[in-house]
């Protein structure tokens, strides 16, 4: 009779058990709690930073992982950034992606939160490394897009002397600094050309003032290279209320006002980066980055675009990434 | 090693699990197989029937556009361009997948375009998908192509991505000259992409067009793809218009559904993945768990059950059979269980009666022949004591003492009348103290070395008493104790009742008494040899009291018998005990005798 009542005990035990699991989901798929990434852009707005957030969504839409986004309004406002990324490393994000806008201002508070244990990854723009610590960062190599455009210089300058006006936004940002470094370097054999750089700090008007400024005063410029959006804008403005000018425009960046400017002939060349990928593949590498793999070495993916290369797919798909 | 043998028990259990465990593994196996079955069956024709609708809807969709660019073409946009434009423009406003509707000579000339003019040279006109492939296709029976999404940059400042339909035309110019032509239809993709899109294969399922050479026009992850972060495995396809396979891709399986577009050469493939559309087996599957672990419960449960049913009657037989005490033990009820348990329960039941009368008889026999022993033995003593008695008598004779000789020869005649009691074995407590009256008479004067005392409460008179108890004693007591004093000994019987149950009769004398080691020894039948031969030099061989003790037990029990208490040179008591029962008659002759 013991035995009976252990056994019908333990069948009945055995049943609710059952029961209360498949209640509870217990034998559903049992899903791994999502992670959560903290994404610091340059600034709101910017039709390369919407395309960057698309793409880290895209990503986001397939690994189901959190993505929150932060950006100051201003490029320049180097310490919204350092605020996010404190709150974020504060947080309970397991990963922080950023695009730092000062390599320097950055670098203290991307080396004081790792060391605090949160995983920063780093994208188009990096901060100073100091010897014996490692920083992960994607698509932080410049050096290509110079090349390119200095061999765009040379195609179209052919044996004339060059004056290159060079217009940044922020002095100091790996990706304009890599980009002007990467022309100058392949000139600097050739006692043929001259480089100017101007800084207009996030100011698309004080851009176009500048160069309107340095049109009046050197004639002699014939290639006027944006380094970012917001120099690529003041440009194409300051073009705009210029009578005349000889130089050839290299704006920076698949803006509308790019596109038009290609379009109508008053720009002739765009810097055309995938910043679609550019955000998808970040989140991606930020996983790897949490599960402890090594972050993927991705080149950034660009092209110069001219009138001429305009209805390539390639370029078509570069210049328009969003289908939809 | 021997194996210990396995119980019914173990073997039934063992047995009917084993059965009932292969029974559900076959069954569940079997429901397992068939719901899976079932369900990729259902799943295989539903993810047909979506991409069948979508297809439909696809087709319709492109119907439409044959039916535009049949109405365009009867248009007159040579001669009538105004009216022309207009309708053409009324038809791009009213319809939103509709971009553009423009006609083109073969040079890239423009001839009548729905919208304004356009802002591209006629240089980048013949550059594009759309119109390079109508011109350089040389046959005449396919003369219409759909474009891959491409940026229609046919007016200022528009980016649109569209699909372009195109078709070769011919039409009759101003002056009369047929020339070829291109029509255009530009196809808004975000709309086409929505009418794709809404449908799903799963949770992460899709569906997507590639064209006849193989290129992607449509597919959920274009973005990625253009970006090349995404590949589709289209080389599976390459050569399949209409079909349904599974093939593994990055690591899961795919159920690929191809159909063909109708009036245009995209295919349309539906991409599900097996592990989702097989999502409703989980649960299946764990029913199938459930319930196989339930019906393994429940015959473990039954098998004990029919297992206990069959092996508890035996089991119990069996128990019974070990703690049976054949003397002892109450016979029980047959044991209730199959038909074979209660007919070996009656057949145990009838054996253990069979061996019970056997060992009754056995007893009989003994106590037949114990009683048998003793009457031989008080058949041996009566010779002999007669002999003393009468060579007394005789003695007394020639001394002339005829009242002696009287005395005697009465009181032997009483002690045999007791001795015989009609062959009766029980007489009264009177007619035993009687006849060891008598007996201690004769004993008195064949001795004339001693005196009795006799005291009989007058209530336990009649109380039964197996007869010559005491007379052995008595004898006892005389040879033993008082033959060997040199002064007057006495001999006192005293019956009495301590209470309700037992009477107690004792018997005590002042001879010489016995030490403790021969009075332990007096009522054991084996005595060692040293006391055996002082026993025999004192007259006798030291049985009587063992015989009297034994002939009490075996009347009464062991509960009763007689209890020794000596000193020596003080004397010794026998106390007789024996049950008190209710009173009986007298034998006549002792009746007689009274009176």
């Amino acid at each position: 009779m013991k035995h009976i009542k252990l056994l019908l005990l333990s069948l009945f035990m055995l049943i609710a058990i059952l029961i209360g699991c498949s209640r509870i989901g217990v034998f559903k798929e049992i899903k791994e709690e999502p992670k959560k990434i903290a994404f610091i852009s340059m600034k709101q707005g910017g039709q390369l930073w919407g395309n960057v957030k698309n793409g880290a969504r895209m990503a986001h839409e397939e690994t189901q992982c959190l993505v929150d986004f932060y950006a100051p309004i201003e490029e320049t406002d180097s310490f919204s950034q350092i605020k996010y990324l404190e709150q974020a490393a504060s947080g309970d994000f397991d990963a922080i992606i950023i695009a730092p806008s000062d390599l320097t201002l950055l670098s203290t508070t991307v080396q004081k939160v790792q060391r605090r244990g949160a995983k920063v990854l780093q994208i188009y723009n990096e901060t100073i490394a100091y010897d014996g610590f490692e920083q992960f960062k994607m698509m932080t190599d410049f050096t290509p897009v110079g090349d390119s455009i200095a061999n765009f210089l040379i195609e179209k300058s052919g044996n004339n002397p060059i004056h290159v006006l060079l217009v940044g936004s922020l002095l100091h940002t790996s990706a304009g600094s890599q980009t002007e470094l990467s022309i100058k370097q392949r000139f600097k054999d050739n006692s043929n050309i001259k480089f100017e750089t101007i800084y207009c700090f996030g100011d698309k008007e004080r851009a176009e003032d500048l160069v309107v400024e340095k049109l009046k005063k050197n004639e002699s410029i014939n290639f006027i290279i944006a380094l970012d959006e917001t120099s690529s804008d003041g440009i194409i403005d300051a073009i705009h209320s210029t009578d005349s000018h000889n130089a050839k425009i290299i704006a920076w960046g698949n803006s509308l006002n790019n596109i038009e400017g290609l379009e109508d002939g008053y720009v002739d060349a765009i810097v055309a980066i995938n910043g679609f990928g550019l955000g998808y593949r970040s989140i991606y590498a930020a996983l790897d980055l949490i599960d402890g793999k090594a972050i993927p070495s991705t080149p950034l993916d660009f092209a110069i675009v001219t009138k001429d290369t305009f209805l390539e797919d390639r370029n078509q798909r570069l210049l328009f990434p969003q289908l939809l | 090693m021997k194996k210990e043998p396995k119980s019914i028990h173990r073997i039934f259990s063992t047995s009917i699990i084993a059965i009932s465990m292969i029974i559900i593994a076959v069954m569940s196996t079997a429901l397992y197989y068939g719901f899976s079955k079932v369900t990729r069956q259902n799943a295989q024709k539903n993810t047909k029937e979506i991409i069948t609708q979508v297809n439909y809807r696809l087709g319709s969709y492109i119907t439409s556009i044959l039916e535009i660019s049949n109405y365009a073409l009867d248009l007159d946009f040579v001669n009538d361009k105004q009216i022309s434009k207009e309708k053409l423009q009324t038809i791009v406003n009213s319809r939103h997948d509709i971009v553009s509707i423009a006609f083109f000579d073969f040079d890239g000339s423009p001839i009548l375009i729905s919208d304004d003019k356009p802002t591209i040279s006629k240089n980048e006109i013949i550059r594009q998908e759309w119109f390079y492939s109508i011109i350089s296709n040389k046959k005449d029976d396919y003369n219409m192509y759909f474009s891959s999404p491409h940026i229609q940059h046919l007016l200022p400042q528009k980016f649109p991505w569209v699909i372009t339909y195109s078709q070769k035309i011919t039409y009759t110019d101003d002056r009369g000259i047929t020339r070829d032509g291109i029509l255009m239809i530009d196809m808004n993709f975000s709309l086409i992409s929505e009418m794709i899109r809404s449908a799903t294969l799963g949770s992460s399922g899709y569906l997507y067009i590639v064209d006849d050479s193989g290129e992607i026009v449509y597919h959920p992850k274009q973005t990625l793809i253009y970006a090349g972060l995404f590949n589709e495995d289209t080389e599976s396809i390459e050569n399949v218009v209409f079909g349904t396979f599974v093939k593994k891709y990055n690591n899961r399986d795919r159920l690929t559904v191809i159909q063909t577009v109708n009036d245009c050469k995209w295919r349309l493939v539906g991409i599900a993945y097996l592990d989702e559309v097989t999502e409703g087996m989980t649960t299946i599957n764990l029913l199938v768990i459930l319930l196989s672990l339930i019906f393994a419960l429940l015959s473990i449960v039954i098998a004990w059950f029919v297992t206990n049913h069959i092996t508890y009657p035996i089991k119990q037989l069996e128990m019974e059979m070990e703690r049976f005490d054949i003397e002892t033990a109450k016979l029980s009820k047959p044991i209730e269980g199959s038909k074979e348990v209660y007919t070996l329960s009656v057949t145990y039941i009838k054996m253990i009666k069979r061996i019970r009368k056997l060992m009754g008889d056995i007893v009989t026999a003994q106590d037949l022949k114990r009683k048998s022993e003793l009457e031989a033995l008080e058949a041996k003593i009566n010779p002999h004591f007669l002999y003393n008695t009468l060579d007394s008598v005789v003695w007394m004779a020639e001394q002339d003492d005829t009242e002696g000789v009287i005395t005697m020869v009465q009181a032997l005649s009483k002690l045999f009348r007791v001795s015989i009691s009609k062959g009766h074995e029980i007489i009264t407590i009177n007619e035993e103290i009687e006849h060891v009256r008598n007996y201690l008479l004769i004993q008195k004067m064949r001795y004339q070395n001693f005196d009795f005392k006799i005291n009989l409460r007058e209530d336990l008179k009649n109380c039964p008493t197996i007869k010559l108890l005491v007379q052995p004693v008595v004898e006892n007591a005389i040879y033993h104790g008082i033959k060997y004093l040199v002064d007057p000994g006495l001999i006192t019987i005293d019956v009495d009742s301590p209470d309700e149950k037992n009477i107690i009769i004792s018997v005590s004398d002042n001879g010489v008494g016995m030490d403790e080691e021969t009075t332990e020894y007096l009522l054991k039948r084996d005595k060692p040899d040293y006391l055996i031969k002082d026993i025999e030099n004192k007259e006798g061989k030291g049985i009587g009291l063992v015989n009297v003790q034994e002939r009490i037990q075996l009347t009464y029990g062991k509960e009763y018998g007689l209890r020794v208490e000596s000193e020596l040179d003080e004397g010794t008591t026998v106390y007789i005990k024996i049950p008190k029962n209710d009173s009986i008659h007298p034998l006549k002759v002792a009746q007689k005798e009274g009176k």
